[in-house]
């Protein structure tokens, strides 16, 4: 065996070690154990492919997901019922209706999916902060956000403090509910503390109920809104107390 | 399968599904859509799946398919639900000195062709052997090892390019380190 079969057929080897026991993967491994350099090489392959594993391992889906697909649970059960006994008629009709019904769920789920939009009171600043995974778009600077976000029709900040307007920006999302509304999130870094900036449109701007201009604390975030010409505006963000005001 | 088996089977797969789904399409609404869609069509195809343990590869497959015959030609205008909120992860901070973050691994595997991303990302759940992904994405063992190969080359090639330069990457929540 040379050293690119090996490569080739370790490149399937988990790091888990899984795969430990497997005949297939035996010769690879053994061809390993004789040459140094391949022995490195796997080494560091299993610590490249645990690190990958390890950041993946991290995104869970959204939990009323799973609660959404659990409710179906009435309907699995007409299912298994069907399905116990074949040779009858009655139990293939049984099935068959049990099928539609679950088809009708399926469609009524795509349609509803989540239930109703989030109502003021059911909206938390500090989750949608946190929830924020990849973004839509990423730029260096604040203007290349603004410009992408004008774009797509997406609330743009008419102006910022200017600490925020010339930080060193990340990148920016929207988020969007069934009524049409949107909220642009823009993502900058001040100081090596990323800080979220929130924009609201007419359909969002009452999901925010905070007293605007007052900073307040939530699931170890620091958030303040305020208003600019009739925009709702607000920030989330970890950084320290102290550095709050430098912010605005 | 009975309702039980069916609560096992979403709390056992709902999670790593998703994360298939999303490292697909890229998209939470679009990827939470393909998770619910194969889990719905899960329980409506219960009585025909004899065996529990089937269930894994028989989801994946699903999503897959459905993945390839409606969401690959449209990546629709990016929005993300407001009403979809993923949760935090609680698990214990990684190690320092692992910079890499959800966000860098989930943009590094969107920059590789689609051949080579559907078996990594199953690869990297890291209950897939190469032999289910073979099974999952119908393809020949051979060519899920050299994909896995040219898949991680390239992943090396773009990491060490600083194509995901965790300085200026996203922190995942609940891993936020602002030292």
């Amino acid at each position: 065996m040379d050293n690119h079969t090996a490569k080739e057929i370790l490149s399937a080897y988990r790091p888990n070690g899984a795969d430990a026991e497997d005949p297939n993967f035996r010769a690879a491994l053994q061809h390993c154990e004789r040459d140094p350099a391949m022995k490195a090489w796997l080494a560091d392959q299993e610590q490249f492919d645990r690190r990958f594993a390890d950041a993946l391992a991290d995104i869970r889906g959204p939990a009323k997901g799973r609660e959404s697909i659990l409710a179906t649970l009435p309907f699995s059960r007409e299912v298994t019922a069907a399905a116990g006994n074949r040779r009858s008629w009655l139990k293939f009709t049984a099935l068959g209706l049990a099928a539609l019904l679950v088809l009708s769920a399926v469609y009524m789920g795509s349609l509803l999916r989540l239930g109703p939009s989030l109502e003021p009171g059911e909206f938390a600043l500090s989750r949608l902060a946190g929830s924020i995974v990849l973004l839509d778009y990423r730029a260096s600077d604040v203007t290349s956000l603004q410009t992408w976000l004008h774009d797509r029709g997406a609330p743009v900040p008419g102006s910022l403090p200017e600490a925020l307007a010339l930080a060193s920006a990340v990148g920016c999302k929207v988020f969007s509910n069934d009524r049409g509304g949107q909220i642009s999130v823009l993502c900058v870094k001040i100081e090596g503390n990323l800080v979220h900036i929130f924009v609201f449109d007419d359909q969002t701007r009452d999901l925010l109920d905070a007293p605007r201009g007052q900073w307040w604390q939530e699931n170890n975030y620091n958030l303040i809104a305020w208003e600019d010409n009739a925009t709702v505006m607000a920030v989330a963000t970890r950084a320290e107390p102290l550095l709050l005001p430098a912010l605005l | 399968m009975n309702p039980e088996s069916f609560r096992a089977i979403v709390h056992d797969w709902y999670d790593p599904l998703y994360r298939f789904a999303l490292s697909l399409c890229r998209n939470p609404d679009d990827a939470l859509d393909l998770t619910q869609s194969a889990f719905h069509k899960l329980a409506a195809n219960a009585g025909r799946l004899r065996e529990d343990n089937k269930a894994k590869s028989w989801l994946f497959s699903t999503l897959h398919r459905e993945f390839i015959d409606h969401y690959r030609r449209s990546r629709r205008f990016p929005s993300t639900s407001l009403d979809l909120v993923a949760e935090p992860s609680h698990e214990s901070p990684r190690p320092p000195g692992s910079s890499l973050d959800a966000a860098d691994a989930l943009e590094l595997l969107d920059a590789l062709d689609e051949r080579y991303r559907a078996p990594l990302s199953l690869f990297y759940l890291e209950s897939f052997s190469y032999k289910e992904i073979a099974a999952v994405l119908d393809i020949p063992i051979g060519t899920v090892m050299s994909r896995l190969r040219r898949a991680k080359d390239q992943l090396r090639a773009r990491l060490e390019n600083g194509a995901a330069n965790p300085g200026e990457s996203l922190p995942f929540p609940g891993k936020v380190d602002h030292g």
